[in-house]
């Protein structure tokens, strides 16, 4: 499934429809390049949730959990170095904790995919705009994608191909 | 003190003063807004307060009183100077007040402070027939007169501390990627600072390199600890605290420091102290340059913090501003890895930047009249990858100096604009650049010029008090430890901890 998008604005949008839809233990995993989009996407599910507290890089913490309607931990795999570290910032416990992980360059180590999860890959067609591609993994991967992107094929300022 | 400390007040009051105040004079007296009252508490306990009233520049103190078991601790001087120091705060330049004529130590307490006998009025105390000695001070506002209160509140709260002068501090640092670890005498004199990626140590203690893993701090600190203590020549048994960076930072890498100097606290009973990281970069500050003193203002830029605070007196902070997205270091780290040099970006770019044009390409400048102490850089980073973009659709060779100028001056720009502003609101008289990107020459070159252009001391710390560091957590946990501050065996790591919480 792919969405277009043509202004940062549009992929927040396209955050907030997705958070409505999301149940504990969910898994976005996020890949694109360096200004693609990434945080604007998790900015817009952050809000859907109700964080009140500013979205700010997780990039040197690696790990920021913020507080809302459910807790958003929010994770960016750049700096990691080898899929041992997984184990050490205690990934996947997290993946599967009372909360909704968005993980940035989640497509870095093949471990890092855990069975059930949605992948967006994010590229960059022009300044501001944007193509998803978007995949559910495991059944409930499946079933959020599909609810996600018919929720998003009701907004306007985007083209939704499912 | 609150109306909740009345009981306790009260049962003071009798036991201090032939003639006490009651809990209605007391309620009363708090709810006024032309009255300052302070107190002072042990284990969550009220055992000792203080209360002046003030018009104009004129102020009476009113009452004074501690509890007797807490009494030649240096209670009263720390509640009298705090008072004082507050009344002056508010435009006071003169304070009064009556003293029993044989309550000597009352007397004693009052001279120390300024106060002299001018006066008396006959048989004032009618229960027992004494004078009561009418005592005014010289203008508190002086300068002569607010150093010697500060240097009184010092002697006070040295004194009220469970630890003596010169005390030896242990301290930790384990928030980000380094471990370390200091010991330090007297919050100044650094015997000994070891952090876990120097050359030496890597040698040693066989190749261990702590990166963001917890598990690696595991492995660095009980060495670390080790060698810091013997660098020093001392042992456990000869330390008088421990502090330890309880926040912000990585959580699975500041539990580690923490749990340490948890485990060290209760085995040895020495007191815990713990220290915000952003607190110690400003302290870092002060060890480099001892003009430093508050009231500062300081901009706290690294690879995970763009903080703007203001220190208005030792141990107050306010977060006047944070970056919204990307902190400041981490947007230069992103810019090299987008143009393929290398990590970290900093030192890369503003090599390059010095070959450079700053004023090639222009680059907005996020939030620079926004109003606020706000910062934003994600916009930046994306607006230099779509140049770079552009340039290589078109075949073009992005020239890579002049995009290093630009960029740098981009963010440059903002941080001195957003500084300047600060201290000019707030008033101070000094400004600190703190954290890895102090290092950054044009950035300090920028600041410098338009901090001395307003006549404000600037302070810049050397390039190995920038990174992170234990001596800056040393010289941070000694000031808490003589303020009284201590942190519990069961406190947690605070990953977003802000300064001033």
């Amino acid at each position: 499934m792919k969405v277009r998008t043509y202004a940062e604005s549009t992929t927040h949008e396209l955050g907030r429809a997705l958070a409505s839809l999301l149940v504990p233990a969910d898994v976005l995993l996020l890949s694109g390049d360096l200004g693609a989009g990434k945080t604007a996407l998790v900015k817009g599910i952050a809000q859907g949730l109700g964080v009140r507290e500013p979205i700010t890089s997780p990039t040197f913490n690696i790990l920021r959990v913020h507080p809302g309607k459910l807790s958003l931990y929010h994770m960016d795999l750049y700096r990691l170095e080898n899929p041992n570290q997984l184990e050490d910032i205690d990934y996947f416990g997290t993946l599967e904790a009372d909360g909704v992980s968005c993980v940035e360059w989640g497509d870095r180590f093949s471990q890092a995919a855990p069975e059930e999860h949605v992948a967006v890959a994010i590229s960059i067609l022009g300044d501001n705009d944007r193509e998803l591609l978007i995949e559910g993994a495991g059944a409930r991967g499946q079933e959020l994608a599909a609810q996600w992107m018919r929720a998003a094929s009701l907004l306007s300022g985007m083209e939704v191909h499912l | 003190m609150t109306i909740d400390d009345l009981d306790t007040a009260v049962a003071i009051e009798r036991a201090s003063f032939p003639r006490p105040w009651t809990r209605a004079m007391f309620a009363e007296d708090l709810s006024r807004d032309d009255r300052v009252w302070i107190a002072a508490e042990t284990g969550g306990r009220l055992c000792g307060y203080a209360g002046a009233t003030w018009h104009a520049d004129e102020a009476h103190i009113m009452n004074l009183a501690v509890e007797s078991a807490h009494r030649q601790q240096g209670l009263a001087t720390a509640l009298l100077s705090e008072l004082l120091e507050l009344l002056v705060c508010r435009g006071v330049h003169r304070a009064t007040l009556e003293v029993r004529e044989h309550n000597d130590a009352a007397r004693r307490l009052y001279e120390s402070a300024g106060f002299r006998a001018v006066g008396a009025r006959p048989g004032y105390y009618t229960e027992t027939g004494e004078d009561a000695v009418i005592m005014w001070t010289d203008d508190l506002a002086a300068p002569g007169a607010s150093a010697r209160l500060e240097v009184l509140g010092e002697h006070a709260a040295q004194a009220l501390s469970d630890v003596p002068a010169n005390e030896l501090v242990l301290a930790i640092e384990s928030s980000c990627d380094e471990t370390a670890a200091a010991v330090m005498r007297g919050g100044t004199e650094l015997l000994s600072s070891v952090v876990a990626s120097q050359v030496d140590f890597h040698s040693r203690f066989g190749g261990v390199v702590p990166e963001i893993a917890s598990r690696k701090h595991t492995e660095a600190i009980v060495a670390v600890i080790d060698e810091a203590l013997t660098e020093a020549g001392v042992g456990f048994s000869d330390l008088d605290a421990i502090a330890v960076t309880y926040g912000p930072g990585l959580v699975g890498a500041l539990v580690v420091g923490l749990a340490y100097a948890k485990g060290l606290a209760l085995a040895t009973g020495l007191p815990l102290v713990g220290v915000n990281h952003l607190e110690g970069h400003i302290f870092a500050n002060m060890l480099a340059d001892e003009r430093v003193a508050p009231p500062l203002v300081a901009l706290v830029v690294s690879g995970g913090h763009t903080s703007l605070v203001h220190m208005p007196e030792w141990g107050v902070y306010r977060t006047m501003g944070e970056t919204l997205d990307d902190a400041a270091g981490e947007a230069f780290d992103k810019v090299a890895k987008f143009l393929g040099l290398g990590y970290p970006g900093g030192p890369i770019i503003s090599k390059l930047a010095e070959a450079g044009n700053a004023a090639a390409i222009d680059f907005p400048r996020a939030m620079m009249h926004s109003g606020d102490y706000s910062f934003s850089l994600s916009g930046l980073k994306t607006s230099v990858i779509n140049h770079i973009r552009h340039e290589r659709d078109a075949g073009r060779e992005v020239d890579v100096p002049d995009l290093a100028a630009s960029f740098q001056q981009a963010v440059i720009d903002v941080q001195v604009s957003k500084a300047v502003k600060a201290v000019k609101e707030t008033g101070v008289g000094t400004f600190c650049l703190a954290g890895g990107v102090a290092a950054n020459r044009a950035l300090r070159q920028a600041m410098t010029l338009a901090m001395e252009a307003n006549g404000v001391l600037v302070s810049v710390p050397p390039f190995a008090l920038c990174t992170d560091n234990a001596a800056m957590i040393a010289a941070a946990g000694t000031h808490r430890l003589r303020r009284g501050d201590r942190l519990d065996l069961d406190a947690e790591a605070v990953p977003n901890l802000r300064l001033g919480e």
